[in-house]
């Protein structure tokens, strides 16, 4: 019997492993929870408000067309800047996920309650991050031309429909995701918490009729744009919830297999400890956390922002502090008037 | 020892080990690459705490009895049926093949369908031979459990082959 059972399970465990495979899949997945973690991540919702908040601007009335006060949570949801005349996703599917950093995925109306939209191109694929009332949390959007791109959806899909287009849905872990195809060429997928009627609900609400641009409030000089990783422009509900603030992010990668770089323009913490001089200018250097949990930061605030910047991966201390040098904030507070790119003079 | 180093030494092995614990080779690869996932932010400590093969088994053990208990009911239904599917397949697949092939392959349906735990103590007693202090370290529970898990297991087993090895008699006799 004893044998018996050793000689089975072994049987069963046998089989091809392909270990690099598995370190690309783990580094992948793992970055990409890094970036959720430190970037849009709605578990440290708190800390995108505090990086987001005071960042620049688009400050939207207090008053609603017809005079009345508006309502928290009320307030319109804005939008990047728009781009007329470019091809969309609906009439060219080819352009979702060019990396021209545009953004080719919207969402009908204005989410009840809503708190925080960003949107967020990279080559391969589009995001679209929200947090709302109506959605009972956060729900990430992706969109590309490739179902490589939405990853695994799990064990156990059942068959369901938006808008009466064939889709699958899958929970795991609480959460709820569909996927379909919402036209030819394009592949969509809705991450939601709770039931999986809010996924479907907000997958009925997208639309790829739109462009807009990514929009940033700084540049980094000296940069080439090949770095560019990701580009995203984030919108975020004031605490009074009768205004809106607009930011923007750029994850880049200068040298080929080198770290990721993050930078981010936000509202100044108080937390803030300036114990550095990098280029003349005063900055908080910290190292990444004893557990790898967090990584490498550098915190350098300026007129009454703060720019962060972080490191993903090994590299020399002094190319991240170069990205410092090179920061170098766009004045303004309408993203319309923010460049469409970070690189360049 | 970095983490990709680690993970090129014992990758393998834990997912061999996750494909036995997941009852499933392909659910099993998700499981360790999943708790890969999750243990790459945190190598520096796991290795600090000098026994990352017990943290990572530890882990996936979690991982998996947790991600059960998540499962929505369609979903284990689901589950179920695919097991039983694959079950089907492998009744056929081993038609032909010889009487030991047979039991083994009934002996590994037998310890897919046992309750996770006692699952996970057969797993490491049988293809890690872990003795029942470490199971019990992987498992967060005593040796005395460890053991108690095992007994049951073992029980459940051998009445099911003694069963099937009765029917499969009865089943020659009508036949011959």
């Amino acid at each position: 019997m004893d044998d018996m059972i050793a000689t089975a399970l072994r049987e069963r465990a046998e089989g091809d492993i392909h270990v690099e495979q598995l370190l690309d899949a783990v580094r992948t997945g793992a970055r990409r929870r890094q970036r959720r973690r430190f970037a849009v991540g709605f578990g440290a919702a708190a800390a995108v408000v505090a990086l987001l908040a005071g960042a620049g601007m688009a400050a939207l009335p207090d008053r609603r067309p017809d005079g009345r006060a508006a309502q928290p949570g009320q307030v319109p949801l804005p939008r990047p800047p728009a781009v007329v005349g470019a091809p969309t996703a609906a009439d060219r599917p080819e352009v979702l996920g060019s990396g021209s950093g545009l953004f080719h995925l919207d969402i009908s109306g204005t989410p009840i309650g809503w708190r925080y939209v960003a949107w967020a191109a990279t080559r391969g694929f589009e995001e679209l991050t929200l947090e709302a009332a109506e959605t009972g949390g956060d729900v990430r959007v992706v969109a590309a031309r490739d179902l490589i791109w939405l990853g695994e959806l799990g064990p156990g899909a059942a068959p369901a429909t938006v808008d009466g287009l064939p889709a699958e849905t899958v929970e795991w872990g609480g959460s709820h995701a569909v996927r379909w195809q919402p036209r030819p060429g394009i592949w969509a997928q809705v991450w939601g918490n709770g039931e999986p009627e809010i996924a479907i609900a907000v997958a009925e609400r997208l639309r790829f009729d739109k462009v807009y641009r990514c929009a940033v409030p700084f540049r980094l000089a000296g940069y080439a744009e090949p770095a560019l990783n990701k580009c995203s422009t984030d919108m975020v509900l004031d605490e009074d919830g009768l205004s809106a603030t607009t930011a923007g992010t750029v994850w880049l990668t200068p040298v080929t297999g080198g770290p990721e770089y993050q930078v981010s323009v936000g509202r100044s913490r108080t937390d803030t400890v300036l114990n550095d001089t990098i280029s003349g200018r005063e900055v908080q250097v910290k190292p990444a956390s004893a557990g790898g949990s967090a990584p490498p930061e550098i915190r350098y605030p300026f007129d009454g922002r703060t720019a962060y910047f972080w490191q993903f991966g090994a590299g020399p201390a002094e190319a991240f502090r170069a990205l410092v040098a090179a920061f170098t904030p766009v004045p303004g507070n309408d993203p319309n008037d923010w460049p469409a790119t970070a690189f360049g003079s | 020892m970095t983490f990709e180093d680690y993970v090129r030494l014992r990758g393998p092995a834990l997912v061999r080990l996750a494909r036995l614990v997941a009852g499933d080779r392909h659910l099993g690869e998700d499981l360790a690459q999943e708790v890969l996932i999750r243990a790459y932010p945190r190598w520096n400590r796991i290795v600090a705490g000098g026994r990352p093969d017990v943290y990572l088994r530890r882990m996936l053990v979690n991982a998996h009895v947790s991600w059960r208990r998540k499962r929505s009911s369609t979903e284990v239904v689901d589950g179920a049926e695919r097991v039983e599917r694959a079950n089907g397949a492998e009744v056929a697949d081993v038609g032909d093949l010889g009487a030991e092939a047979a039991e083994r392959a009934a002996v590994w349906r037998l310890i897919r369908r046992l309750p996770p735990k006692q699952r996970v103590t057969i797993v490491l007693r049988y293809y890690e031979d872990l003795d029942d202090g470490a199971i019990a370290e992987i498992l967060g529970c005593s040796p005395g459990t460890v053991r108690t898990h095992a007994m049951r297991a073992l029980t459940t087993l051998r009445q099911h082959l003694a069963a099937t090895e009765e029917s499969a008699e009865e089943t020659l006799r009508w036949t011959t």
